[in-house]
């Protein structure tokens, strides 16, 4: 981000909680009032979801703030997204209360949660004007909270800025083989295939899982920080690896031109949840100029269409490249969910075996 | 005091069953000192252990007191802790983290009656004074000789007041200088308080000192009842004559005036007469062969030839060859031991008749 | 005359009261030791109940497909190749550390050798993961200290150790259960007889040859009974194939288990997972089977017994300590400490790096400051609670299961008692698998347990039973029967005797395997795996979540303030095992 980006983004910022408290919605008054009621809430998910115990203090202190609240929140390490989707979604059905009050997964992960109609439909609009309209799906049942840019994250003192990737293609290079890693879950490998088509995918796995030398998660930089893999192929979006650099790990990432993925986080407020309106203002808290910055410092991911982000400014760079971002929604992936899913099981199995 | 009907135990051992009791028949009298003797294997332990209730019997009945304890044909089982007994075992078993005093008090403050702190105090009190250990109250149980120990086992069994005491071969770790001591205490003691006590024993000679009565036990049957002259003096069967000494068998056959023609020569009996011709063994205790270095010319007497004689303190071992019969007798070393040629008479009223069969 | 023949109204009520005595104790015991029976099995009924069960939309029907499925797919075949080679190789460490290190202690006069039989016990302690993950940064290809050390000596790549095989896997789970071999040997060359190696060395069979003709081979019921008990643990360890395994492609029986519970996306295929439990569980059944086998053998060969007799002892040379030393401290150093050094050194770092001028300028407390502080107090506090409760239900349970065994002549003991063995045999990991399906599916609408502590304290006890039980069988047949009796004859009712009686002359025993048992659930992974949610986190399981989530150095830092909780433990542990050492270990 250019230094003109970040000032722009101050600014806003500075702006942001006169302009929020003076237009305050009857409908988020009340929603602040009936939070206040529920005192506390916990959140789930892995380390790359809620970030650090630092990045989780910035999250509770900038909601309280905001919203004049005293809220505890119990940030809890959780399991993988999908795993804790699954994990809702049986405890919905189970008739127990959700582990976790609020859902944050990527637009993949929301097939089987909205097939047992186990999320709230929320009027997030009628509480958060600022919000966008595209960024409500499913009738309210999602929220996009940011977007993410797919391509790899490399070890930058392992790799040069010459040998990088730029191409699909150059992942199947030789001199990458025993070196880099996967992800488990074949992240965004179904994607692709609605890009350049199954078939091309799969021909393309079989020769990449030569060169894989494992699988790790998004959000584990730190194993290419240490050098025990010197490129995750395809990451989950490029913010990570920036955030990652930002702490000092000489860490970097890239889109590949040819495939330029674009997915997002998703919001989501179960059912079952325990806290449901401290939940769903915490979820449009985090679209307020205000969270997007916490946001921005804790784990690195911001959303496009609010002006002024480092997506948003990521964004017009892009297009200003002429690159065509392809991009990839929750409901999309929700109304193609058995046939990517599917894909999904292959690519993964391909992937497992070497 | 103890009445015991058809009792049977069996016990499935890795080579088959072992019957541990056959239709044991047993009535033991209010205060008697009773004495189960037998060698081991011989199903003493098992009935005794039967009385406690500490082994459950196939069936049969047993009744303490008035109270039937164990009836297998009215499913009654009375539990061990129920039946209000006092036991010393063979280990003493007593309790090695707890006092002498504990010891003694626990079944008092843990049992059935439980009575007062005072209460208990004052028989356990009694307890050790009765067998001499009222300063050794404060000692914990591991420093104790074998001899205090059965002594506190002893109190500990009397201090809950049972009117039956069982004994499980309670003498047989202390050593034999000690044993002799602490038996003539037993039965000072048991009198004095006028228990009823079912003891169980191996050493026949333990068992002929304490016992009123005694019961022969062998293969889990019960060989023969009676007090101590009675079995040793008129044995009914040929095993429990073997159990009280060693005796001399001689094999005959009954003749038609009454006399037993023998393998070393005719014997007349006083006692009633077998069937004419009938096969019949003899038998007759070392000490009670009379021998002399001349002939008295009385009945029932043969020459014979010392072979060995073995001076063993206050008594003369002999082996003396009678018609080509090795016989062992035993008389007082009070005079010179003979040799050669002596002449041994059978005295008719010694003479132990079994059928030939028995042995 | 009789009193069998006088029918009288207090002989009824004494009838009645006999009787009503009679349920009132020994049937409650009974009771109490019938629970956990009854769940182990069920527990092991379950993997074949759910293996054979599919949910169609019609309904439930059964079917073999889950079998078909698992027959027909290669990576099954590939994953039980895996777990072959990974036991193996783990079973062989594990004795050619364990058994010479047996042999070094019990048979030979090497001073100070209660320190070693001390460090070595302990190391049974050490969560197999800790080390693990502390061999990740010794002997990763890449990264690993070791291999960057021995990059220095030879460039090219073969000479590099790549712990990220089923065999490397191995090799560090040998390590960590090479304590466990040195244990069960160490007993063996204990009760050997000496009276036939003095007769070996009579007739002129001495030194090396003695050992190789005589003792050993009179030993080796007990080594090979120790190897197919280390193979049984082996084929269903979870730590290492986990923290090694999962991120490098590499699986084992058990993680592909926990894969098909947790799979990165879908349902979980219980089914597969139940299907392949049951193969194992009858691959355990037989091992099980052939080390009885094995161990009644060794019986054979027990020419004396019930005699106490000290061993022969090899006089050691001023070399032949100093090799003995190295050879013992080699394997301490190496197996046990070099990794959890490794582990510190890495929770001092932002990311994994060699020790090195800039590393060591790196090096912070950022990763303590940044530990999920209220969810470690969260998994802390479960673990304490875990600790203090299943030692204690362990102990009260096996008591029971274990005075009916030994003591009583109640029909079926010893059918108790092979069912109180199962979790020793079956791997931990299917009884979690049933626990997790029986806790979600089954008691949710009666019980609701999943997600409870109380899930993980059930499965927890099922699983260390058989311990207590092994543990109490010897320590109450050790009692003479006649100290009980004597309590029974004069009155004291059965749990009064257990009370005043039995429990004290037990404290020794009990306070050791208290201990124990609190460690092993200290350290305890595989089985959490499975059942662990948010709400019953435990310490393991929160350093687990952040090794999986990539925080690596974080996951150190956790690790080392795990390792920090647990030493008093450890301390309190060597200070009772050494005052109830085994005769003639004590230092």
């Amino acid at each position: 981000m250019s230094k003109k980006g970040v000032f722009i983004f101050a600014a806003l910022l500075s702006l942001g909680p006169q302009l929020s408290r003076a237009a305050e919605p009857a409908a988020l008054a009340k929603l602040i009032a009936a939070a206040k009621a529920e005192k506390e809430f916990t959140l789930l998910g892995g380390g790359g979801t809620w970030g650090d115990a630092d990045a989780q203090k910035l999250l509770e202190n900038g909601f309280n703030k905001k919203y004049g609240l005293n809220v505890h929140i119990k940030f809890v390490p959780g399991p993988a997204m999908p795993d804790l989707a699954r994990r809702i979604a049986d405890e919905y059905k189970a008739g127990q209360k959700s582990a976790s009050d609020m859902y944050l997964g990527s637009e993949s992960h929301f097939v089987e949660l909205t097939r047992s109609d186990a999320l709230t439909r929320f009027n997030w609009r009628e509480a958060f004007p600022n919000i966008p309209a595209p960024m409500v799906e499913m009738d309210g049942r999602l929220l996009r909270e940011a977007t993410r840019y797919i391509g790899v994250s490399y070890n930058r003192q392992a790799v040069q800025e010459k040998d990088l990737p730029r191409k699909l293609e150059d992942l199947l290079d030789p001199k990458w083989k025993g070196r880099i890693a996967s992800t488990p879950y074949a992240a965004s490998f179904d994607r692709l295939a609605s890009i350049i088509g199954p078939e091309k995918t799969r021909e393309f796995l079989k020769r990449f899982t030569q060169n894989v030398a494992g699988l790790i998660r998004c959000g584990e930089e730190e194993r290419l920080a240490s050098g025990e893999f010197v490129m995750l192929a395809l990451n989950c979006g490029t913010y990570e690896a920036e955030r990652a650099q930002r702490q000092g790990m000489p860490i970097g990432a890239r889109i590949l031109s040819d495939v330029p993925i674009v997915g997002y986080w998703y919001l989501s407020v179960p059912k079952h949840s325990a806290h449901p309106n401290m939940a769903a203002l915490f979820a449009g808290y985090l679209l307020t100029p205000e969270g997007q910055k916490v946001r921005y410092d804790s784990i690195g991911a911001t959303a496009h269409l609010i002006e002024g982000t480092p997506a948003n400014k990521q964004y017009k760079d892009l297009k200003a490249q002429g690159i065509e971002l392809k991009e990839f929604t929750a409901d999309f992936v929700i109304k193609n969910g058995k046939k990517l899913g599917e894909r999904r099981d292959e690519f993964q199995k391909i992937l497992q075996q070497r | 005091m103890i009445e015991i009907r058809k009792l049977c135990k069996t016990f499935a051992g890795r080579s088959g069953t072992v019957r541990a009791l056959s239709d044991i028949d047993l009535h033991i009298e209010q205060g008697e000192f009773f004495v189960l003797l037998g060698p081991s294997g011989s199903g003493k332990t098992t009935l005794l252990r039967s009385v406690a209730g500490l082994e459950r019997p196939d069936s049969g009945e047993i009744a303490i007191g008035s109270r039937i304890v164990f009836s297998s044909e009215r499913r009654l089982v009375t539990p061990a802790e129920e039946r209000g007994i006092g036991m010393v075992f063979q280990s003493y078993a007593i309790w090695p983290h707890l006092t002498v005093f504990d010891n003694v008090a626990l079944p008092l403050t843990q049992g059935r009656r439980r009575p007062g702190r005072e209460r208990v105090r004052e028989q356990v009190a009694e307890a050790l004074r009765l067998v001499g250990m009222e300063e050794y109250a404060d000692r914990p149980a591991p420093l104790l000789s074998g001899g205090q120990q059965q002594r506190v086992a002893l109190a500990r069994a009397l201090a809950v007041g049972p009117e039956l005491l069982l004994m499980d071969e309670p003498l047989s770790n202390l050593d034999a200088r000690l044993r002799e001591e602490v038996r003539v205490k037993i039965k000072a003691l048991v009198r004095e308080l006028g228990v009823t006590v079912l003891y169980v024993t191996h050493d026949q000679v333990e068992a002929m000192t304490l016992a009123d009565r005694i019961a022969v036990m062998a293969d889990g049957h019960i060989l023969q009842v009676g007090a101590s002259d009675d079995l040793y003096r008129r044995p009914t069967s040929p095993r429990v004559a073997e159990f009280f000494g060693a005796i001399n068998w001689i094999t005959g056959q009954a003749l038609a005036d009454g006399r037993i023609e023998t393998e070393i020569g005719v014997l007349e009996l006083n006692s009633h007469q077998p069937p004419v011709g009938g096969r019949i063994t003899l038998g007759i205790r070392p000490e009670d062969l009379k021998l002399s270095p001349s002939p008295a010319y009385s009945m029932n007497e043969v020459a014979g030839k010392v072979c060995s004689a073995v001076f063993t303190g206050g008594e003369l071992l002999y082996e003396i060859e009678v018609n080509g019969r090795l016989l062992l007798a035993r008389t007082l070393s009070d005079s010179e031991a003979l040799r050669g040629s002596v002449f041994v008479h059978f005295p008719a009223g010694r003479l132990a008749l079994f059928p030939e069969a028995a042995i | 005359m009789s009193v069998f023949t006088s029918q009288t109204r207090d002989l009824n009520f004494e009838m009645w009261r006999a009787k009503s005595y009679r349920v009132s104790q020994r049937s409650i015991l009974i009771i109490i030791a019938l629970i956990p029976a009854a769940a182990i099995v069920g527990l092991l009924i379950i993997p074949i109940w759910v293996s054979v069960r599919a949910e169609t939309d019609a309904g439930v029907a059964f079917s073999v497909g889950a079998y078909r499925a698992l027959l027909s797919d290669p990576f099954s075949y590939r994953t039980l190749f895996n777990t072959a080679i990974f036991s193996a190789v783990a079973t062989l460490t594990a004795l050619s550390f364990g058994v010479p290190s047996a042999w070094i202690v019990e048979r030979t006069t090497l001073p100070r050798k209660g320190l070693v039989f001390t460090l070595m016990t302990s190391g049974l302690l050490i969560p197999g993961f800790l080390s693990a993950m502390g061999w990740v940064f010794l002997l990763h290809p890449r990264i690993g200290l070791v291999n960057a050390a021995l990059g220095l000596v030879v460039a090219a790549d073969w000479a590099r150790i790549n712990i990220a095989t089923p065999a490397g896997m191995g090799l560090v789970q040998g390590l960590g259960l090479a304590p466990l071999a040195f244990i069960m040997t160490a007993a063996t060359f204990r009760s050997a007889n000496p009276e036939l190696e003095e007769a070996a060395a009579v007739h002129g069979i001495g030194g090396a040859r003695s050992l190789f003709h005589v003792t050993l081979p009179l030993a080796l019921p007990g080594i090979l009974a120790a190897a197919i008990y280390v193979l049984t643990i082996g084929l269903a360890a979870f730590e290492v194939p986990a923290v090694i395994g999962l991120s490098n492609r590499v699986f084992t029986f058990s993680t592909y288990l926990y894969s098909q519970v947790h799979p990165q996306e879908g349902a979980p295929r219980y089914d597969l997972a139940a299907a392949f439990g049951v193969f194992v569980m009858i691959l355990s059944a037989i091992l099980s089977w052939l080390y009885f086998r094995v161990l009644r053998e060794g019986h054979r060969f027990a020419v004396v017994t019930g005699r106490s007799y000290r061993p022969r002892q090899v006089e050691l040379t001023r070399g032949g300590v100093r090799m003995a030393w190295g050879f013992l401290g080699f394997y301490l150093v190496i197996g046990q400490l070099l990794p959890l050094l490794t582990l510190v050194w890495s929770s001092l770092l932002r990311y994994f790096q060699l020790p090195s001028a800039a590393a060591f300028a790196n090096l912070s407390l950022v990763n303590y400051r940044g530990l999920p502080w209220p969810y470690l107090i969260d998994g802390l506090k479960n673990t304490a609670f875990l600790m203090a409760s299943v030692s204690t239900v362990v102990l009260a349970l096996s008591l029971a299961i274990s005075w009916i065994v030994v003591r009583s002549k109640a029909r079926g003991r010893f059918l108790l008692d092979a069912i109180a063995f199962l979790p020793h045999a079956v791997p931990g990991i299917i009884f979690a698998l049933s626990a997790a399906y029986v806790a979600l599916f089954i008691l949710r609408d009666y019980v609701p347990i999943y997600g409870t502590v109380f899930l993980l304290l059930s499965v927890y006890v099922l699983e260390r039973t058989s311990f207590g039980t092994r543990m109490l069988n010897n320590a109450i047949a050790q009692i003479h029967p006649e100290l009980e009796e004597a309590g029974q004859v004069m009155g004291i009712s059965l749990f009064r005797r257990i009370g005043t009686i039995l429990a004290p002359l037990l404290i020794p025993a009990c306070i050791n395997g208290w201990l124990w048992i609190a460690l092993l659930t200290y350290r305890e992974l595989t089985i959490a795996s499975l059942l662990v949610t948010p709400d019953n986190v435990t310490l393991p399981m929160v350093i687990w979540g952040l090794w999986q989530s990539g925080s690596f150095t974080r996951a150190a830092a956790a690790a080392a303030m795990g390792l920090a909780f647990m030493l008093p433990f450890v301390f309190l542990y060597w200070y009772f095992s050494r005052r109830f050492a085994p005769e003639g270990l004590k230092t």
